[in-house]
């Protein structure tokens, strides 16, 4: 252990996140609601409640009450059943999110995620920098966290559940504080802290003086066990977190919303946590499947693109948020489901090497964003194609290749959407033809058959038209020399 | 957008008035129109990116495009080499930009792209996230007279992005106050078109210009005849 520190020249450094009321919140937040007033969730017996919030305890609720006296003190709470698996969901969620700042996360059920950080540190500009960017994000999460640091995985566990607020670099700044969490702290069995008690230990740093073997003779080799993996004296190693192959998360609402706008706000942690499951595997999303369930069960997909990849939680917020300015929800919406399955490799080049400076939008961004909000049809590419008759001369399907076709040349700058007949008497008086004519012939193959005489004639105020003679003598305006 | 209080600094910000030492020299903003008579008159010599650029005329066909297509073709060949060269994004425009006549120009139509939009609400919308997305080279748009709001939030999306804003407009509009840094006027004349700058940074209105504007391309044997028919005269 010690060798392989020296070699990779890092100290190992954890940090082990604390959601103390992920069981509550992960229910609030489905409300759709940004604050949802105070609320407590009940045992699995319903006799007590097990944790309450923010609101809550400012009304004067505490943990452990019967919901009759909770509600005597604040009629106005919200009393929630206990629902593991979905707190188990959210926790996994919540290891996606965390995928922004660690290649290596564990998960601690029910309430615990455990990073590494020690090599992350480099890529965020130190310890410091790192703090920053994830307080910044954990604001917009809408879970409350004790966060703290460990030179060992379980020294950041302890202390966070401890309630530490912590963000240290050194071993013996950690050893310090680990030193001073009192014994019924260390997650012991309950009768071991009790002993312990019992002989006068309160603290960590009492017991690490005990001999060791009369530890292990008194209280067998799990303590000393539990101990060393503690302060780092042997080696714990853990089991990452891996994320699928495809990102699919699921929203069950527990109210309905009834205007699209208000989807956005339980989306954006989606997509945070999006951002992270991306980071972890080193890709960029292409598409967004978004399925909405209406109360009828009716279901509505919405597919958002990305026409070059993108990984940003904020670039597909804005893209989603113009998506919804063109939906009108037929019916309220009660579920709402995000599956990506369509990836590309993150071109490290392109994002990090070349991407252009701040301010500066990557072309496909822009093209995705006019086509979201737009229409996919509303934005078109232009090219040639092979084809003699002037109306089938381009495409906007972008597959032609300029090279195999020859550019006509003398052409308008405009073609019109139809060819405009012209009067033979409005022709005498105003055109004078210049240039002509030019034969064109051609669509025998597809039933769409021309045979016309181009010409290039001028209006009278001056401006250069583009006309022709069909085989019946009929004049029509085709295009302008814009 | 911060209330507008009628100081010099607001007025300034407006594009109303301008100051003479901010005269723009630098090459890497000025773009080439194609036509050096044009480019003297203008200056930096050109068109400038991060600007708008109005160009009032009456109807389609007067050669409001060809005063365009070198300085676009000229964008092309820039951005040849980049990695990810901005897009030439045509906004409403009035009929079918027709390609063989763009590429004859030399605009690389892979950079191209034509919107069609919904409402005057969407193209403005469409206008301003293009000039100021910055990966955009030019963004032509089709604008009615008034919009005098509108064309001031453009002009400052234009300086944000640094693309070349071409809108194009009604020969109407020439009355009406603009915060468009450039405007020009297009008038068609018995051959090619008379080219008036009604407002230019750094300079007064200049007398109108003749320009062919590719006519004698277009129409070769006309344009060389001419100097034939002088001899018989």
């Amino acid at each position: 252990m010690t060798a392989s520190r020296a070699s990779t020249g890092r100290e190992p450094l954890w940090l082990y996140l604390h959601f103390p009321l992920l069981a509550l919140e992960c229910q609030l937040n489905l409300s759709g609601v940004a604050a949802p007033g105070a609320a407590a969730l009940l045992d699995d017996a319903g006799r007590q409640l097990r944790l309450c919030n923010g609101d809550a305890v400012r009304a004067g609720v505490e943990q452990g009450m019967a919901p009759a006296t909770a509600y005597s003190i604040c009629p106005e709470l919200q009393l929630l059943k206990p629902n593991p698996e979905q707190a188990r969901y959210q926790l996994e969620s919540l290891a996606f999110w965390a995928g922004n700042f660690s290649a290596q996360i564990s998960l601690y059920p029910p309430d615990g995620l455990l990073l590494e950080i020690a090599s992350m540190l480099h890529y965020f500009g130190g310890l410091e920098s790192f703090r920053q960017r994830l307080e910044q994000q954990q604001l917009r999460l809408g879970y409350g966290a004790c966060r703290a640091t460990g030179h060992t995985p379980q020294a950041a566990r302890l202390l966070a559940r401890a309630g530490r607020q912590l963000c240290l670099a050194d071993k013996h700044a950690h050893l310090q504080q680990l030193q001073e969490l009192p014994v019924n702290q260390l997650e012991l069995p309950a009768r071991m802290a009790e002993q312990l008690n019992g002989m006068g230990l309160q603290r960590l740093a009492q017991l690490l003086q005990l001999p060791r073997e009369s530890l292990s003779n008194r209280f067998g080799p799990h303590l000393l066990d539990h101990l060393d993996r503690l302060v780092g004296r042997t080696p714990d190693p853990q089991s990452p977190f891996l994320p699928p192959p495809q990102f699919v998360r699921l929203l069950e609402f527990s109210r309905e919303l009834e205007s699209s706008q208000a989807l956005l706000f339980p989306l954006r942690p989606i997509l945070e946590s999006l951002q992270g499951y991306l980071r972890l595997r080193g890709l960029q999303a292409e598409q967004l499947q978004l399925l909405l369930v209406a109360r009828d069960g009716e279901q509505q997909l919405l597919e958002i693109c990305h026409a070059g990849g993108a990984s940003e939680a904020g670039i597909w917020l804005e893209l989603c948020r113009l998506r919804f300015e063109q939906l009108r929800l037929q019916q309220p919406v009660l579920a709402m489901q995000l599956l990506v399955e369509q990836f590309r490799e993150l071109d490290a080049e392109t994002v990090d090497l070349f991407s252009p400076p701040q301010g500066r939008e990557r072309p496909a961004q822009l093209l995705s964003r006019l086509r979201v909000r737009l229409g996919e049809q509303a934005v078109q590419p232009l090219a040639l194609y092979p084809d003699h008759r002037p109306e089938k001369g381009w495409t906007t399907q972008g597959t032609a290749n300029l090279e195999v076709v020859a550019v006509p040349k003398g052409r308008p700058a405009w073609l019109l959407r139809q060819p405009e007949r012209l009067a033979q008497a409005q022709l005498e008086r105003q055109v004078e033809l210049l240039k002509g004519p030019e034969r064109i012939s051609g669509g025998w193959w597809d039933g769409l058959p021309v045979r016309r005489d181009y010409y290039i004639g001028r209006w009278s105020d001056g401006r250069l038209g583009w006309l022709f003679r069909d085989d019946c003598g009929d004049w029509y305006l085709h295009g302008w020399y814009g | 957008m911060a209330v507008e209080t009628g100081s010099l600094h607001s007025l300034l910000q407006k594009g109303v008035v301008w100051q003479a030492y901010r005269q723009p020299s630098d090459k890497a903003v000025s773009l080439s129109t194609g036509y050096p008579e044009l480019d003297q008159a203008l200056p930096g010599s050109g068109w400038q990116r991060g600007q708008l650029v109005e160009l009032l005329y009456r109807r389609e066909g007067g050669g409001e495009l060809r005063l365009l297509l070198p300085a676009l073709a000229q964008l092309c060949r820039e951005g040849a080499d980049e990695r990810e060269p901005g897009w030439l994004l045509w906004v409403d425009p009035p009929h079918i930009p027709y390609a063989p006549a763009l590429a004859e120009a030399g605009v690389d139509l892979a950079r191209v792209l034509v919107v069609r939009s919904n409402s005057r609400r969407d193209r403005l919308w469409c206008l301003e996230q293009a000039l100021k997305s910055g990966c955009c080279s030019a963004v032509l748009g089709w604008l009615p007279t008034g919009q005098e709001k509108a064309i001031r939030r453009l002009q400052v999306a234009a300086v944000e992005g640094g693309a070349a804003g071409f809108l194009f407009r009604p020969a109407g509009c020439r009355e009406q106050s603009s915060a468009a840094p450039c405007r020009l006027l297009l008038q068609n004349r018995a051959s090619g078109a008379e080219v008036t700058i009604l407002k230019r940074r750094g300079g007064w209105a200049l007398p109108a210009m003749h320009l062919l504007l590719g006519e004698e391309r277009i129409l070769p044997a006309i344009h060389q005849e001419r100097p034939e028919l002088r001899l018989v005269d």
